[in-house]
C-alpha cells in the first residue's frame, strides 16, 4: 500500500485547492490570472527543488519534448474546463470532464504503454467514472 | 452542446497529458517533469491571457484581497498536488492514477455530509458507492 500514498496526497491537495481557488475568485481574481499567479508561485519552488542533477537543463530534447507536450495538454484541459463551466451547467461540465480516466486508459492502450490494462483495471475505471457521473449530475 | 464539447475536450486533454507524463517520468524525476510541464503550460496561459486581455481586459482581473488565497491554492494545486500526482503516475501508472485522482469530486458531497450534516439524494449515494467500488477494484489489482 505504500506506493499509493502519493495519490492519497494528490486527492487531499486537489480537494482542498479548489476551496482556496473559489475564495480567490470571490475576492476579485479571474481564473486566468489566478492560474498565472499560481504558476509564478510554483515555478520558484520547483526551481529550488531541481537544483543539480535533476535540473532539466541536463536533459536532451528527446526527454524534454514529452514534458512540454504534457504541459500543453494539461493546461489546454484546464482552459477547456473553464470554457465548459462557462458554457453549460456546472454539473454537466464536471460529469463529462470526469470521464478523463477513460481517455487515459484508451490512450495508454493506443500508445502501447507498459501499464497493464487488465479487465479488472477497465472494470475499476468504469465503476469510478459511472460513480462520478452520478455524483455530478445531481446538480442538474 | 458547445459546453459538453468543451468538457469532452478537457477530458481528452487531461487523458493525453497523463499518458504523456507517464512516459516523461521514465526519463526524469517527477519534480523535473512538474517544473517543465508547468513552464510549458505557463506559455500557453500567457498567450491566452494576452489575447483575452486585448478582447476584454476584465478576463485578467486581480485583487490584493484574493492574492493570499490564490497563493495557497497554488501551493495545493500546482506544487503539492502536481508533484504527488506525477509521483503516483511513476509508481502505479497513468490509468490507475487518473481514476483514483478523479475521486476528488467526492470531496464536496462528503464534506457536506460530514461537516454540514446535509442529506444527499439517492443518486449521489449510488455514485459514491460506485466510485468506492471502483477504487477497491483498482487497489486490489496487481500492478505491472
Amino acid at each position: 500500500m505504500s506506493r499509493y500514498w502519493p495519490i492519497l496526497v494528490t486527492v487531499v491537495a486537489w480537494s482542498l485547492g479548489p476551496i482556496a481557488i473559489r475564495a480567490g475568485l470571490d475576492r476579485g481574481f479571474s481564473p486566468l490570472t489566478s492560474s498565472l499567479v499560481g504558476t509564478a508561485v510554483a515555478v520558484p519552488v520547483f526551481l529550488i527543488m531541481v537544483r543539480g542533477a535533476a535540473s532539466p537543463s541536463r536533459l536532451g530534447f528527446a526527454a524534454l519534448a514529452p514534458m512540454i507536450v504534457a504541459g500543453l495538454f494539461g493546461t489546454g484541459g484546464t482552459l477547456f474546463n473553464y470554457l465548459a463551466i462557462g458554457s453549460t451547467n456546472v454539473a454537466v461540465a464536471v460529469a463529462v470532464a470526469n470521464t478523463h480516466p477513460v481517455f487515459t486508459a484508451l490512450f495508454s492502450k493506443l500508445t502501447r504503454s507498459e501499464e497493464a490494462l487488465t479487465r479488472r483495471t477497465w472494470c475499476g475505471i468504469a465503476f469510478v467514472v459511472a460513480g462520478l457521473v452520478l455524483v455530478s449530475i445531481e446538480g442538474l | 452542446m458547445l459546453g459538453i464539447g468543451f468538457a469532452l475536450a478537457a477530458a481528452v486533454c487531461y487523458g493525453a497529458s497523463t499518458v504523456v507524463v507517464g512516459r516523461a517520468v521514465k526519463a526524469a524525476t517527477p519534480t523535473t517533469v512538474a517544473l517543465v510541464t508547468l513552464l510549458s503550460g505557463a506559455v500557453l496561459i500567457v498567450v491566452v491571457s494576452a489575447t483575452g486581455w486585448l478582447i476584454d481586459p476584465g478576463v485578467t482581473k486581480v485583487s490584493l484581497d484574493g492574492l493570499p488565497w490564490v497563493v495557497v491554492a497554488a501551493l495545493f494545486m500546482f506544487v503539492v498536488g502536481r508533484l504527488a500526482y506525477y509521483s503516483s503516475i511513476q509508481r502505479i501508472g497513468p490509468s490507475h492514477s487518473a481514476a483514483l485522482s478523479a475521486t476528488t469530486t467526492l470531496a464536496t458531497p462528503l464534506l457536506a455530509v460530514l461537516i454540514l450534516g446535509n442529506g444527499l439524494p439517492l443518486t449521489t449515494w449510488l455514485g459514491i458507492v460506485s466510485t468506492f467500488a471502483g477504487i477497491a477494484i483498482l487497489l486490489s489489482g496487481k500492478r505491472n
